[in-house]
């Protein structure tokens, strides 16, 4: 079969990667850590998509089907680069809820502030400490935006589980904000 | 020293990191509901856990930056995209018409 680009579902997928690269490389850029790693797994999964449009036809939306090949795509990548074995399936003692629970209320911050560079830092430094299993559940929900029950077909794990790992994952972020933005400047480190 | 919270709220934290934006069962909501009537301390939670969910989804709305070339870099790797289709994925064939 000759590729043209002039297929309808061609000229969709193009559409499509222009719509959806963006908000995927800053997704990848997350779970990896890595510009490099992002841009590759990237071009992996866009690559992997074009060849399996066929297989695509609307059975899930786009979206969810583009963000289930990119994150696998990621986790796999993920494995190969770790000397630990990564679990997506189970989660470690280390996801339980943070030891401490801090009961600081937060200093109020003018709108501005809320999302200076600094601000940035503490939010991506806090979501690179949670663990790949955490993180991949919390990108979907509260940075993509899916609901739970896409974020359960994109990772391929229960509604139950993605609930448990969005509520662990809130609660550590959660923590280390709380040292961050504790208005009791006794509270932080 | 800051204040930490009491050991008999912890099983209450798992329904407070969900409670923020409804994702919890009728059932487990008001109980949930009615604890919080009467602990101020994981209202704190409730606060703060609302204003973490907040700060990033309101990051997340924030444009998102390329490097620069990507598309290009993409689409010459898809097959029958490369040297054709949209002007993104235009590639060094066609040079003449590159932004400069
Ligand atoms: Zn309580």
């Amino acid at each position: 079969m000759s590729a043209s680009v002039s297929s309808p579902s061609q000229q969709h997928f193009v559409q499509a990667v222009e719509a959806y690269a963006p908000r995927l490389y800053r997704h990848l850029l997350y779970l990896l850590e890595d510009p490099q790693d992002a841009e590759d797994v990237l071009q992996e999964a866009f690559l992997k998509a074009y060849r399996s449009l066929d297989t695509f036809q609307g059975r899930a939306s786009l979206s969810t089907w583009l963000y289930r090949i990119a994150t696998n795509e990621a986790l796999m990548h993920l494995r190969r680069r770790r000397s630990t074995p990564l679990s997506l399936e189970a989660l470690s003692p280390d996801d339980g809820p943070p030891e401490e629970i801090l009961l600081t209320h937060w200093q109020v911050l003018p709108e501005q502030a809320l999302l200076s560079a600094e601000t940035r830092q503490v939010l991506d430094d806090a979501v690179a400490r949670l663990s790949p299993a955490l993180r991949a559940v919390f990108l979907l929900r509260d940075v993509e935006g899916f609901s739970t029950k896409e974020t359960a077909e994109i990772l391929g794990i229960s509604t139950d589980a993605v609930k448990q790992r969005l509520a662990r994952a809130r609660l550590r972020l959660r923590e280390a904000l709380t040292r961050y933005f504790a208005a009791d400047e006794e509270a932080r480190p | 020293m800051s204040r930490t919270l009491p050991p008999g709220c912890r099983r209450w934290l798992d329904a407070i990191a969900l409670y923020v934006d409804g994702d919890l069962e009728a059932d487990l909501c008001r109980a949930l509901e009615a604890h919080l009537q009467d602990c101020p301390d994981c209202r704190v939670l409730v606060d703060t856990v609302r204003q973490t969910v907040y700060l990033y989804r309101a990051a997340a709305r924030e444009p998102v930056a390329l490097p620069p070339d990507l598309h290009r870099r993409l689409f010459a790797r898809l097959p029958g995209l490369g040297e054709e289709g949209s002007a993104v994925g235009r590639t060094d064939a066609a040079p003449s018409e590159a932004a400069p």
